[in-house]
């Protein structure tokens, strides 16, 4: 259902205009239009960005028990209230995610460090040694790997001496070392082997004093590391704070750049109520001042007001379904109760096994009595739970459980899919049929009466009329609708045209479209390709399982293929039947009626990311807002 | 052993390897650049997965075309029936429409897949619509699957 919305116009004195913001914002009653566009950063940004970097750190440290908690539920008076202490908490947090920094980058130079001096650490000499000397040339560096033993070779004759040590990734470390007189001819050796020189920084020790010294500093470092984390260890018991905090300045910012018009001595600003909360409105101002000017209108017609949907516990969930495609227009008929039905409908046509809907509805109902999950995912998981519904009672008419068919049953996919294409078939004439029905009552319900019964009742004569040709006994009936029907649309479908040939000839053109509607109802046979999927598919798995029976070995066997086998059945038919039935009620059945382009209603109210709810009290007068 | 039979498994494993092949391929396009947007966007796995498997039905449709025709042929039973060599060509010609819609259309579909997955990456909330465009794609499989199922189950022998 779609709530009518008002137009608001409210001033009040300058001196209660931040106590009823606070007050409208607590309650969430008003949507504000915006006046001016607002620009400039809020102390209250670069906070945020703070807290939220902090609460990311604590959440490293953090343990899955811990994440998991109960209801975060806290009192209007303590979401509200500013308090030092947690500034002080996102201090701290932030030194030791600082300090935590700083050691992680000390700890990587010197792992660096060891990871440089490791290919080297068996050379007995220091540093130092290493270059030019009196009468000899040592060097120390890389060559490929490969090339060891040739190596070896090349440098013994002419008979300077070298060692060679371990692989690193940049090649095989040697040392070389020649009398001054040979390091000409040595060079020449160097360079066909592909070697680079090192020198080592540090000259006084040998690479293996250098690296036990930086392991001795790393593990200090290591140590201190270990700390800090365990610092840091303990504030994650007060994430909540930070989680609190963050929401608070959501709500702050929020406040702070309403689109209020300030006037000497008055503040002035407009927004859009629903026509149900109108009294509430009222109590929330009286409740901060007596004096004010409120004026509540219906939206004029060049205004665009925004789209309050409403519905019924069970029809909720699928407003996220709509919200997809588009939110419906505040003046017309909210698609959600009809869609809600047929998503349903075919959704259990397409699955149809009964096995498979109990699995649906029951991993879909652990998951939310366990997890608790929010908003959107929440709604999802709750259509799927009432698919999975849908898929068991079909999966019954079917008779078909995990591929097993059971009788007495309505109607066999496997074994009867002629019959079942014409029920496909029929469920589509009847899906489309709805859409234009919902278009009609939109007519009727602006007085254009004609347009109803021209262009949306002469379709249903056709459409039934064509489906009842197919009933044995009904022919007749079916035949003189579709002929009524199509006699309507050629008379008037060329009523709005201009000119004498566009009147004469637009009907033919109206009954053109004869053609649309028809493939539109073949497309629904995509529901008998999809139900025979599911069957054969899980009929495969049990008789492929079905082979192995026999041997107490061939059970475990058959028990698994049974098992993963109508796992990826199920997967691989939800993933069909969710996208196919999408297509069917956006591209089918929106496109008979539905019109979209609303903007969702959000009123200035609390930000709350992190907590549950607040507890936000009662309104003057009795009303009772959660 | 004749040679009508022989025709008609020949279509029956055209219809599971030829779409087979479309779809692994298509599953693969997705995938690739699936992994490519999770690298920077890892929070968007289930969205991009959906429209991953998407071009994935048509093997699934060609597998269902070759056990239904294996099915009526009544090979399951284990005995091999006896075709004339027309009959094996009709059931030939009925495994064709899955064969080779299923294995282009799942190329088609894995394009649009991926335009939808690069879609996803800059606006996630888009992804419902990059998974209808990428199904709309998928009803000519389906199509070509109906046509060969109603072909299998009434060529007379």
């Amino acid at each position: 259902m779609i709530v009518p919305v008002k137009k608001v116009k409210l001033a009040v004195l300058n001196d209660y205009e931040e106590a009823l913001l606070k007050n409208l914002q607590r309650y969430g009653l008003l949507m504000l239009i915006p006046l001016e566009e607002r620009e400039g950063e809020l102390p209250e940004d670069e906070l945020l960005a703070r807290t939220e970097k902090s609460l990311r750190l604590v959440r490293e440290y953090q343990s899955k028990a811990e994440r998991n908690q109960e209801e975060h539920v806290v009192a209007y008076e303590e979401f509200m209230r500013v308090d030092e202490s947690r500034k002080e908490l996102l201090m701290k947090i932030e030194n030791s995610g600082a300090r935590i920094e700083a050691l992680r980058g000390e700890i990587k130079a010197k792992e660096d460090a060891i990871s440089f001096y490791r290919p080297w650490r068996n050379l007995p000499v220091p540093g130092s040694r290493l270059g030019r000397s009196r009468y000899s040339v040592a060097r120390i560096g890389f060559i490929k790997p490969y090339d060891a033993k040739s190596f070896a070779q090349a440098v013994e004759n002419i008979g300077a001496g070298h060692m060679i040590f371990d692989r690193s990734p940049d090649g095989l470390a040697v040392a070389v070392v020649c009398y001054l007189e040979d390091d000409e001819a040595l060079l020449n050796i160097l360079k066909t082997f592909d070697f680079h020189e090192i020198t080592l920084p540090e000259k006084a020790r040998t690479p293996a004093e250098v690296i036990s010294r930086i392991e001795e500093e790393l593990s200090a470092l290591r140590e201190s590391l270990r700390r800090t984390e365990a610092e840091l260890q303990e504030y994650t018991e007060s994430s909540k704070e930070l989680e609190l905090l963050s929401d608070q300045l959501k709500t702050q910012i929020e406040l702070k750049q309403a689109p209020v018009m300030k006037m000497p001595r008055a503040a002035y600003l407009e927004g859009w109520v629903r026509e149900d909360r109108v009294d509430a409105l009222k109590r929330a101002i009286t409740e901060v001042t007596d004096i004010y000017d409120l004026d509540i209108a219906d939206p004029a017609p060049e205004e665009e007001p925004p789209t309050v949907v409403e519905n019924k516990k069970f029809v909720e969930p699928f407003e996220s379904i709509t919200e997809m495609y588009s939110l419906p227009h505040p003046d017309e008929t909210d698609p959600n109760p009809a869609l809600s039905f047929w998503y349903l409908f075919i959704f259990g046509m397409m699955m149809g096994d009964a096995g498979y809907g109990f699995i649906i509805s029951l991993a879909t109902f652990l998951f939310l009595k366990i997890k608790k999950p929010k908003d959107q995912s929440a709604r999802l998981l709750k259509v799927f739970f009432y698919a999975g519904i849908a898929t068991i009672l079909w999966g019954a008419a079917y008779g078909s459980y995990f591929g097993f068919t059971v009788k007495p049953n309505l109607i066999e996919p496997m074994n009867d899919p002629l019959k079942m294409l014409i029920v496909s078939l029929a469920v589509g004439g009847l899906h489309i049929i709805t859409g234009i029905l919902i278009k009609a009552y939109d007519d009727i319900r602006r007085g254009r009466y004609f347009d109803a019964l021209f262009d949306q009742f002469s379709w249903v004569l056709i459409l039934a009329g064509l489906g009842m040709l197919f009933v044995p006994g009904l022919d007749a009936v079916g035949g003189a609708l579709a002929v009524t029907g199509a006699a309507i649309i050629l008379v008037t479908g060329g009523r709005k045209s201009k000119g004498v040939f566009g009147k004469l000839f637009g009907g033919l053109g109206g009954l053109y479209n004869i053609t649309g509607y028809l493939s539109d109802i073949l497309s629904y046979s995509r529901i008998l390709a999809l139900s025979l999927s599911t069957a054969i598919i899980g009929w495969v798995m049990n008789m492929l399982a079905g082979m192995f029976t026999g041997s107490a070995f061939g059970y475990i066997i058959g028990a698994v293929i049974f098992i993963v086998g109508h796992l990826f059945n199920l997967v691989m038919g939800i993933l069909s039947a969710y996208v196919h039935d999408l297509r069917l009620q956006f591209i089918e059945f929106f496109n008979r009626f539905y019109q979209g382009g609303g903007y969702p209603f959000e009123p200035l109210s609390l930000k709350l990311q992190y907590v549950d709810k607040v507890k936000i009290g009662n309104l003057q007068g009795g009303i009772n807002h959660e | 052993m004749n040679d009508g039979l022989l025709i008609a498994i020949i279509g029956a494993a055209l219809a599971a390897i030829l779409p087979g092949i479309g779809s692994a391929i298509g599953v693969q396009m997705g995938g690739r650049a699936a992994s490519g947007v999770m690298s920077e966007k890892p929070e968007l796995f289930v969205r991009l997965l959906i429209l991953q498997a998407l071009p994935g039905t048509q093997g699934i449709y060609g597998f269902l075309t070759a056990v239904i025709l294996i099915n009526r042929l009544g090979l399951l039973g284990g005995s091999a029936p006896a075709l004339t060599t027309g009959q094996g060509w009709l059931f030939f010609g009925a495994c064709m429409p899955i064969t080779i819609v299923g294995l282009l259309s799942a190329l088609y579909q894995a394009r649009t897949a991926v335009s939808a997955i690069h879609m996803t990456a800059k606006q996630p909330k888009a992804s419902t619509s990059g998974m209808i465009m990428t199904a709309v794609v998928e009803t000519y499989a389906i199509l070509a699957l109906l046509a060969g199922l109603l072909l299998i189950w009434n060529i007379p022998f």
